[in-house]
């Protein structure tokens, strides 16, 4: 596979440049209905993915991920706005190229692999309807069933298949003209949880070893994390944050993003004093403390500290006096296997801390707690109250992973 | 897994695309074109004719054809029908024909679903197909035989009757129309209710015992709730069925002087002598839409249109079986009767007439009467091979137009989201209330008034045929579609397919199943049809049902009695071949 690929670019730079398979997204609207039932779905989002990188939408449930996918495949006509795929305009306003034109791959969420076709005709089913006749079909086929494991299988019915499969058949289908443009909409959503785990890893590594561009489509904050170059977090048909993972992680622009991507607790307070260094003072709610600060955020705005549970440090009693340390109640603690998921009480506000399991401290003690200035942000309060208060997180338990993401 | 992030944000934009040369600036998607097309056919078909009786029902038509040059518009014909004390009486005529053979339908098949799903009654798949065998017979051939058997002047049984017991029954009337239509009735509402009953899950039922609830609890509350919905369902269905029914009307209600409304327009619009009046046959029309749309639309407004289109749910468990004890027998005895009332004896009664050279009861010198002569002069008949031919393509043609605009309708309701769909749904639900005497009537006043060269012949049947089972083939496509996941539609598009690919690759092979049922479905019931071919027939565009009609009519009682016997024959065979491909998905 990989051998073609550097022969395919090898060629192509003979005769020209060599092959773009960016994709840019400008201005894209899309916009359900008509009349009273009109709904926004997608409200002028632009962003880019450069080639053979790995992107993901990101975003609660009906923030629009799958319209901007299903307008890039061209299955949704956009209202407005432009897509490129590659080195072709796929959709502005003078344009639009059918689906079928585009040269993409699709994983949809239910797999929808064909059940009247074996495991082999679905995969073959793109290179056969292409317009160019391709003639070794039959290897071609064999060859990424190989990648995704499958060539065993290949003349099986889909109902006899488990998820698993039926999802590699679905990939392989959407591998095989060798697209520029990999779309995969939640393709993991429908496994359980082991196996979602190494479908996620496998996948990743077949699109790295195929170098082919995704969009990758999840409401699921840590498949985000784990598998992508960037991550789009979307939110009411929005961009709201645009970033590489750890980015993201470490530096939410807003509630919204800190509250989406992981777990994190927020202390109120007013932005006092800004340094060079990109630290600064903030008066908060627990005390005074010193964080890093948001490029958003100016002296003097109420701004949000967020903290994530695994940068809280606790210490025994009669170290309150330093800096950023503050006294604290053990609420309760959940243990988690590999350590505690503490609930902490930091002057009223509630904060969380993911310990290892050696550590004294049980339900009810005293202890303090140390907020280290490097492990808290001060972001911008915003109008809105921050959204879901901590706690109330939209997780699933079985990815509480404590420490599993640093 | 490492992150592999940290690298800048995406560098400056690229450089603008190379430009291609510009396409058109916009062309109509496919779906579009589709949309509308389809629309302007169903309103072609639809539409047309229902303007049509409207129109010719406010005409003058007394001196010529309606819409025709030298009509006027008038209000004449309201007040002629409506001034008329015969329209009352046809009116209550066909109230109470289609409540009592209703009754009788549903009693039974109730009765019988629920002995065969779930009761353990010997035998139930044999009991199964020989309840659902009389299907196979049209109205038509049975009400034939019900007045070779109960006529009062040499009915078979009014002879035995006569003999034994000193009485005879009278088929000609109300009560025996209600009779034959309701046994005939039976097979089919069997099978629309013995589906709801299958398709009912007995883990609902299950549930509700395991919370407490006693058996007539749990039949009150969960079963009959739960069974309402299909029944109410079916019942809608034949309440159309049995008002637009000409076949008992005509065979046993004109010698009983019992007169209906399909029955009416058929004389006002066909008379046997003087000229047809063309507006009051509209306006009876118009009365027949009015009867049955109230029922459609409160049944739909009651159950919805999703409801109706809900998929019967594969069997997952077979649910407990009530034990009968010592009332087993008794009940496959009763079953039995109903078989040999409903199918044995008519169709007896057809074969021995039909190797009679003349009709009289059954005597030593009747049995050494007995001759294959009428077989042979059928046999022999150019009138009747051109017949059979006319049936054939009528059947395929029909079938063929009907399933193909249903599925493409239904594939337009189910996965378009454009504003035309609530008029698809409209136009493919509209022939549904039409009744049969009013499309034949208002087709065949369309093609007298329009110069298309095809009244008289075959197509003006096969696109009146394809009209009335529009409605029947969309609900089967529409089930069909709607079991079929868009996302493997999307998929083929995605995989680099054209609509037309997807098509032919995908959509087609995988509605396979419901394009041959509902191909059969609407076969059949052509080929089964009397209306429409009365409607608009001619001496070119006789068909199977016409002639035999006109044979009956006539007094050919032999050669309606040969004709009968192969055509039940046919329709026969032709019915368990679909019951069993129906079984089989
Ligand atoms: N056909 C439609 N007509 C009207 N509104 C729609 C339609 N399809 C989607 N929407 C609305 O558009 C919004 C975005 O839908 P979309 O499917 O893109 O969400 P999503 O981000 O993919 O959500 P999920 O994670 O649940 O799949 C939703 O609020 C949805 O209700
Ligand atoms: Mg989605």
């Amino acid at each position: 596979m990989n051998e073609t690929r550097e022969a395919d670019e090898l060629e192509v730079e003979e005769t020209g440049g060599p092959r773009k398979h960016a994709i840019h997204v400008r201005g894209l609207e899309h916009v359900y209905g008509t009349g009273k039932k009109k709904f926004t779905a997608v409200d002028h989002i632009s962003f880019s993915v450069e080639e053979s990188r790995f992107y993901t939408l990101l975003g609660p449930s009906g923030c629009g991920k799958s319209t901007t996918l299903h307008c890039i495949a061209g299955l949704e006509r956009p209202t407005s706005g432009e897509i490129e795929l590659g080195d072709t305009v796929v959709v502005s306003s003078r344009r639009f190229v059918p689906t079928h034109r585009r040269d993409i791959g699709m994983v949809f969420q239910d797999y929808a692999v064909w059940p009247h076709m074996t495991v082999f005709e679905n995969v073959a089913f793109p290179l056969r309807v292409s317009r160019h006749k391709v003639r070794d079909v039959k290897e071609r086929v064999m060859r990424i069933l190989e990648t995704v494991g499958m060539a065993h299988l290949s003349q099986r019915r889909p109902s006899e298949l488990s998820g698993g499969q039926q999802q590699r058949v679905s990939l392989a289908r959407a591998l095989v003209r060798e697209p520029s443009v990999l779309l995969l909409d939640e393709p993991l959503s429908n496994l359980d949880a082991t196996l979602r785990e190494q479908m996620r890893a496998e996948l990743r590594q077949i699109q790295r070893r195929l170098k082919v561009t995704t969009i990758f489509v999840t409401h699921d904050q840590y498949e985000a994390l784990a598998m992508s170059n960037r991550i789009a977090v979307m939110r009411n048909g929005t961009i709201v944050q645009e970033g590489t993972p750890r980015e993201i992680y470490r530096e939410p622009k807003d509630a919204f993003v800190a509250s989406f991507i992981g777990v994190s607790s927020f202390i109120e307070g007013t932005l006092q004093t800004t340094d060079d260094d990109g630290f600064g003072w903030v008066d908060s709610n627990v005390g005074r403390m010193r964080t890093r600060v948001s490029p958003d955020a100016v002296a003097g705005d109420r701004v949000l500290v967020v903290v994530r549970p695994e940068g809280v440090v606790l210490q025994p009693l009669g170290t309150e006096s330093q800096e950023n340390h503050f006294p604290a109640v053990v609420d309760y603690r959940l243990y988690l296997g590999g350590g505690y998921d503490y609930r902490l009480q930091v002057g009223g506000v509630p904060v969380r801390a993911t310990r290892p399991a050696n550590e004294p401290y049980r339900n009810k003690d005293k202890a303090v707690v140390h907020l280290p200035a490097e492990e808290c942000i001060a972001i911008p309060a915003g109008e809105e109250q921050h959204a879901p208060p901590p706690g109330t997180i939209p997780e699933d338990p079985r990815d509480q992973v404590p420490g599993g993401l640093t | 897994m490492t992150l592999l992030g940290d690298r800048p944000a995406a560098a400056a934009p690229p450089p603008p695309p190379a430009a291609r040369p510009s396409r058109r600036s916009w062309r109509p998607s496919g779906r579009v074109v589709l949309t509308v097309v389809v629309v302007a056919i169903l309103l072609y078909l639809v539409a047309g004719p229902l303007i049509m009786l409207v129109g010719s029902s406010f005409q003058d038509s007394s001196t010529g054809l309606p819409l025709s040059a030298g009509a006027e518009w008038t209000l004449e014909n309201y007040t002629r029908v409506f001034g008329n004390e015969q329209t009352y009486t046809a009116l209550g005529n066909t109230l109470i024909f289609a409540g009592g053979a209703l009754a009788i339908a549903f009693t039974l098949a109730v009765l019988f679903a629920w002995l065969i799903e779930r009761t353990d009654i010997p035998f139930p798949n044999a009991s199964f197909v020989l309840l659902v065998a009389p299907s196979g017979m049209p109205f038509l051939i049975v009400s034939i035989a019900w007045s070779l058997l109960l006529n009062p002047t040499n009915g078979l049984i009014n002879q035995l009757l006569d003999t034994w017991f000193g009485f005879t029954v009278n088929i000609y009337s109300m009560a025996g129309m209600i009779f034959v239509q309701g046994i005939g009735m039976v097979p089919i509402t069997f099978l629309l209710v013995s589906a709801a009953i299958k398709g009912m899950s007995s883990s609902l039922e299950d549930a509700a015992s395991t919370s407490g609830a006693t058996l007539p609890q749990t039949l009150r509350r969960v079963t009959v709730p739960m069974m309402t919905p299909a029944l109410l369902g079916a019942f809608v269905y034949l309440i159309v069925n049995v008002v637009d029914t000409l076949d008992v009307p005509l065979v046993l209600g004109l010698p009983g002087h019992e007169i209906v409304l399909s029955s009416q327009v058929y004389l006002t619009s066909r008379p046997p002598a003087g000229l047809p009046d063309y507006g009051a046959a509209s306006v009876y029309g118009i009365l027949m839409i009015g009867m049955v749309i109230v029922p459609l639309l409160v049944y739909n407004r009651l159950i919805g249109r999703a409801n109706a289109y809900t998929t019967i749910g594969s069997r997952a468990r077979h649910p407990k079986k009530l034990q009968l004890g010592i009332w087993r027998y008794p009940a496959l005895g009763l079953l039995g009767l109903y078989v040999l009332i409903g199918f044995v004896l008519p169709f007896l009664v057809l074969i021995w007439v039909s190797i009679q050279p003349f009709y009289e009861g059954i005597s030593q010198a009747a049995v050494d009467r007995i001759t294959f002569d009428g077989y042979r002069d059928i046999f022999s008949s150019g009138a009747v091979g051109e017949a059979f031919l006319n049936t054939l393509i009528l059947g395929a043609a029909a079938g063929i137009t009907a399933v193909a605009l249903a599925t493409l309708t239904s594939w337009l309701i189910v996965r378009s989201r454009s504003r035309a769909t609530w008029m698809l749904d409209l136009l493919a639900f509209m022939p549904h209330a039409f009744p049969g005497v009013a499309i034949g009537l208002s087709i065949s006043l369309i093609y007298l008034v329009l110069p298309i060269p095809i009244y008289g012949t075959i197509w003006i049947v096969v696109l009146a045929m394809a009209t009335q089972y529009v409605s029947l083939g969309t609900r089967l496509t529409t089930s069909g579609i709607v079991q079929i996941q868009e996302t493997l539609e999307k998929a083929g598009a995605t995989s680099g397919a054209a609509m037309r690919t997807v098509w032919r690759r995908i959509l087609v092979p995988l509605l396979r199943p419901a394009f041959v049922n509902a191909f059969l479905l609407v076969f059949l019931a052509s080929i089964q049809n009397l209306t429409l071919p009365l409607m608009l027939q001619s001496p070119d565009n006789t068909v199977a049902s016409t002639l035999l009609w006109g044979h009956w009519d006539r007094g050919n009682v032999t050669s309606a009695a040969v004709l009968s016997v192969v055509m039940t024959i046919i329709t026969v065979l032709a019915a368990g071949f679909l019951r069993n491909t129906t079984r089989k998905m």
